[in-house]
C-alpha cells in the first residue's frame, strides 16, 4: 500500500511547522505542553504522528488549526500553509476566530477526530452537517449541497446514501459515522487532512475499510494527510514519513522504513520492542520500558526520556538537554547516543 | 492445589445461551430479545490462556460475564472443577452456594479508571476480597495487600494511597493485585491491556505471564488486538454475533484460519511491519456485522461470506472438530482453507 514515498524535500511541503512551543497555563505555573516542534508534510504526503499519551500529539493537531483549548497558548513558531492560490500564510498570525482562519478551516484543512459522537451534533442530521459546511465555503445551493452529499456518501461505500443523510449520528453505527465523519471533512476537497485517532475506536474490519477508503482519496487527490495515532501497526501500513513525539517533544523522524528498521532514539527502539510483532521485537517476552510516563509537570531533567532509558549515561542525560542530531533530509533524533569523544 | 501431569479441564462451558429482554411490555412480558451468546462451547484447561476475540457485539463481553457470575445465562451450563475434582455447575448456584467459587474465579477489567472505586484506599480495594471471603483484618491482612502490591511490581507503601494518585497502568495493576488476592485458579480478563499505553502494556502482558508460570493460573483473556492476542495465547476462540466460530491452537489460528470470519479477521488486523501487507491481501469484509435481534437464517456469516452458497442460507452450521484438533463451524471449511487469503 506504501508507494514510493514523495520526497518532502524536493517538493515544496503543503504544510510547514516550524519551532512550535504550545504553554498551559496553570495553578503551577507554565506547563510546556510542545517545545520545538518541527515537521513538513507535502502534497500526497502521509505523515504519521506516533506518541503515548501526553506526548503532545492532539496538542500539535489543535495547533495547526489555531485551536488550542485555553487556557493553552501557542507561544512561538509559525505554521505555514500553503494555500490552493499558491500564497503561504502563517496559521499562527491569523485571529483564532478571526475571518481568515475560518476560511482555512473545513476548506483548506479537514480535520477528523477520534470519537465520531462526539464531534458531530446530535441534533442536527448527516446530510445537514454536510451542507452546512459545504455552504460555509462555496456559494451552492442547498439542493445542490444535497446532491454532493449523497455523491460523497456513496464515495465513502455507506450504503442507501439517499436515505442515510437524513439520519442522525446516534442512527448509524461506529463505522459509517466515521466514514461520514470522513465524508463531511473532505466535503470542500481540503489539501491538507488532519486525522486524530481516527479508526481508534473502530473494530479492525471496518478499521481496515476506512483506511483503505483515505488512501483512496489521497490517492485521487494528492492530499496530504497528517495522521496521529499510538497504533503502531497503522502506522507501518499508512506511512511514507513518521515523527515520534515523547513529552512534548519530536524524539524522532524519517521514512517508515528508517523508524521501523534502524530506529536510533532509545525510546523509538523500546517502543518498537515492545509490542509484539515488529521488526524488533522480541520472540520470549515483551521488552518492557520501566517506569511510566511522567505525570504532567513532572518533567525530567536533561533528557525528558533519561529514567526510563536503559542506554542513559549518568552525568550527561540527566544533566543535558538532548543535541538534535540531523543524519540526512528528514531524519533526525534528539539523543546524546552516540557519545562524542570530548577532547 | 495439587500439580496435574497433563493438563486438565479447569472449566466446561456447555451451550451457553445469554439473552437479553429487548423491551417489556404489560406486566414486564417480554415482547423481544437479543441473544447475546448462542449455544456456546468450549473447555478451558488448568493453567493455560484461553482467548476470545471478536468484534464489537460479537459477545465476548457477555461470555466472560457468564463465566464469573456476572450474568445468569439463560441456558446452558459453566461447569466449573471443584477443589476436589469434581465439575459442579454454576449457573443454578444461589448467590450463598457460589461464594466458594467466587474466590476461585476472578476477574479484571477493561477501564482500570473507572473499575476502581475513588473512595477506597489501595488497601481496601486489595484487602476487600479477603476480608469477605476470609474474614482478614488488622495485621495479616495488611501484610498480605503489601506481599500482593509487592508481587504486581508496586512498593507497598502504596497501600495507604487512593487509586486518583496513580496512573493508568498502576492501576490495572491494583486490579491484578485485588484479582490474585484470593489465589484464583482461573482469571477472566476483559480487555485489560486495552486502555494502556503500548510501553505500559509491554509490563502487564509481562506480568500476567510471569503470574501465571508461578501460581498456575488459567486465563480468559477477551481482546480484540489481535497481535496481543496471538503472542499472550495457547488457544483463540474466535466469536462472530453471539456464536463461536473457531477455536484452535494460536499457531493453527494463525496460520491457517479456517473459517471464512476468521480468515477475513486476521486479514484486516494491522501488521507492524511496514510493507508487510498491501490492501490486495485483504479480505474486505461488506455491510454491518449481523443484528443479534434480527438475525439472518442458517449461517450467521453467511450474507457477508465470499464463500456463502446456497446451503449456508438455509442451514445453520454446527462446530465440527478437525484432524489437527481445531474446532470450525462452517459446512465448507475444508474446502474453504485451501483458498489462500491472497487469492480474491
Amino acid at each position: 500500500m506504501v508507494a514510493d514515498s514523495p520526497d518532502s524535500d524536493t517538493q515544496s511541503p503543503i504544510l510547514s511547522v516550524r519551532g512550535l512551543q504550545v504553554e498551559f497555563s496553570i495553578f503551577e505555573g507554565k506547563l510546556r505542553a510542545l517545545e520545538s516542534v518541527d515537521f513538513t508534510v507535502a502534497e500526497g504526503e502521509t505523515l504519521c504522528v506516533v506518541g503515548e499519551s501526553g506526548s503532545g500529539k492532539s496538542v500539535t493537531a489543535r495547533s495547526i488549526l489555531n485551536m488550542v483549548p485555553p487556557p493553552g497558548k501557542i507561544t512561538r513558531g509559525e505554521i505555514l500553509l500553503r494555500r490552493e492560490t499558491g500564497e503561504t500564510v502563517d496559521i499562527l498570525a491569523q485571529k483564532p476566530r478571526g475571518k481568515a482562519m475560518r476560511g482555512i478551516r473545513g476548506n483548506d484543512i479537514g480535520m477528523v477526530f477520534q470519537e465520531p459522537m462526539a464531534s458531530l451534533s446530535p441534533v442536527h442530521t448527516i446530510g445537514s452537517i454536510f451542507i452546512e459546511a459545504v455552504q460555509a465555503h462555496r456559494k451552492v445551493g442547498r439542493a445542490e449541497a444535497r446532491e454532493m452529499a449523497i455523491a460523497a456518501m456513496a464515495d465513502m461505500g455507506i450504503p442507501k446514501p439517499a436515505q442515510r443523510i437524513d439520519y442522525y449520528p446516534f442512527q448509524l453505527s461506529g463505522g459509517m459515522r466515521q466514514r461520514a465523519m470522513i465524508a463531511i471533512a473532505l466535503a470542500n476537497r481540503p489539501r491538507l487532512l488532519i486525522a486524530d485517532e481516527p479508526t481508534t475506536a473502530l473494530d479492525v474490519t471496518t478499521q481496515a475499510n476506512v483506511l483503505d477508503l483515505m488512501i483512496d482519496i489521497q490517492d485521487s487527490t494528492k492530499m496530504a494527510l497528517l495522521f496521529i495515532t499510538h497504533d503502531l501497526g497503522v502506522v507501518a501500513e499508512i506511512a511514507h514519513n513518521v515523527v515520534v513525539m515523547y513529552l512534548g517533544r519530536i524524539v524522532e523522524s524519517g521514512t517508515v522504513h528508517e523508524i521501523f528498521e534502524d530506529a536510533r532514539h532509545p525510546y523509538t527502539q523500546a517502543l518498537l520492542r515492545s509490542i509484539p510483532g515488529t521488526p524488533l521485537s522480541e520472540s520470549g517476552g515483551l521488552y518492557t520500558i520501566k517506569g511510566s510516563i511522567p505525570s504532567r509537570g513532572r518533567r525530567p531533567q536533561g533528557c525528558p526520556f533519561h529514567p526510563r532509558c536503559d542506554q542513559a549515561v549518568a552525568g550527561v542525560c540527566d544533566v543535558e538537554a538532548p543535541p538534535l542530531r540531523r543524519l540526512r533530509g528528514n531524519r533526525t533524533y534528539v539523543c546524546h547516543l552516540p557519545l562524542e569523544l570530548k577532547g | 492445589m495439587t500439580v496435574q501431569e497433563e493438563p486438565q479441564d479447569l472449566l466446561r462451558v456447555r451451550n451457553l445461551s445469554m439473552s437479553f429482554a429487548l423491551s417489556k411490555g404489560f406486566l414486564g412480558r417480554v415482547h423481544s430479545t437479543v441473544d447475546a451468546n448462542a449455544d456456546v462451547s468450549f473447555t478451558v484447561k488448568e493453567s493455560e490462556t484461553l482467548s476470545v476475540v471478536g468484534e464489537s457485539g460479537c459477545g465476548k463481553t457477555t461470555l466472560g460475564r457468564c463465566i464469573v457470575g456476572m450474568y445468569r445465562p439463560t441456558g446452558g451450563s459453566v461447569e466449573f472443577r471443584g477443589e476436589d475434582g469434581r465439575f459442579v455447575d454454576l449457573v443454578p448456584l444461589s448467590t450463598a452456594e457460589m461464594k466458594p467459587y467466587r474466590s476461585q474465579i476472578r476477574m479484571i477489567f477493561q477501564d482500570p479508571f473507572s473499575s476502581l472505586n475513588p473512595r477506597m484506599s489501595v488497601l481496601e480495594l486489595i484487602g476487600e476480597p479477603l476480608r469477605i471471603q476470609r474474614g482478614m483484618s488488622g495485621r495479616p491482612l495488611e501484610d498480605r495487600v503489601v506481599e500482593l502490591l509487592e508481587r504486581v511490581g508496586l512498593p507497598g507503601s502504596y497501600a495507604q494511597r487512593y487509586p486518583h494518585a496513580f496512573s493508568g497502568g498502576e492501576r490495572q495493576r491494583i486490579g491484578i493485585a485485588r484479582a490474585l488476592a484470593l489465589n484464583p485458579r482461573l482469571v477472566v480478563a476483559d480487555e485489560c491491556v486495552s486502555a494502556l499505553d503500548v510501553s505500559i502494556q509491554a509490563q502487564v502482558l509481562n506480568l500476567l505471564g510471569e503470574i501465571q508460570k508461578e501460581f498456575g493460573i488459567a486465563y480468559l483473556f477477551i481482546s480484540h488486538d489481535l497481535t496481543v492476542v496471538r503472542h499472550i495465547s495457547d488457544r483463540v476462540a474466535v466469536m462472530y454475533a453471539g456464536t463461536l466460530v473457531e477455536l484452535a491452537d494460536v499457531k493453527a489460528l494463525f496460520d491457517r484460519p479456517m473459517h471464512p470470519y476468521t480468515q477475513a479477521l486476521l486479514s484486516a488486523a494491522p501488521r507492524p511491519v511496514p510493507g508487510a501487507r498491501g490492501k490486495s491481501r485483504r479480505i474486505r469484509l461488506e455491510g454491518e456485522v449481523a443484528d443479534l435481534a434480527n438475525k439472518p437464517s442458517g449461517c450467521l456469516f453467511h450474507p457477508r461470506c465470499r464463500h456463502a452458497r446456497d446451503r449456508c442460507k438455509v442451514d445453520a452450521p454446527a462446530l465440527r472438530a478437525m484432524p489437527d484438533g481445531r474446532t470450525v463451524a462452517c459446512h465448507f471449511a475444508e474446502e474453504i482453507a485451501q483458498t489462500p487469503a491472497s487469492d480474491v
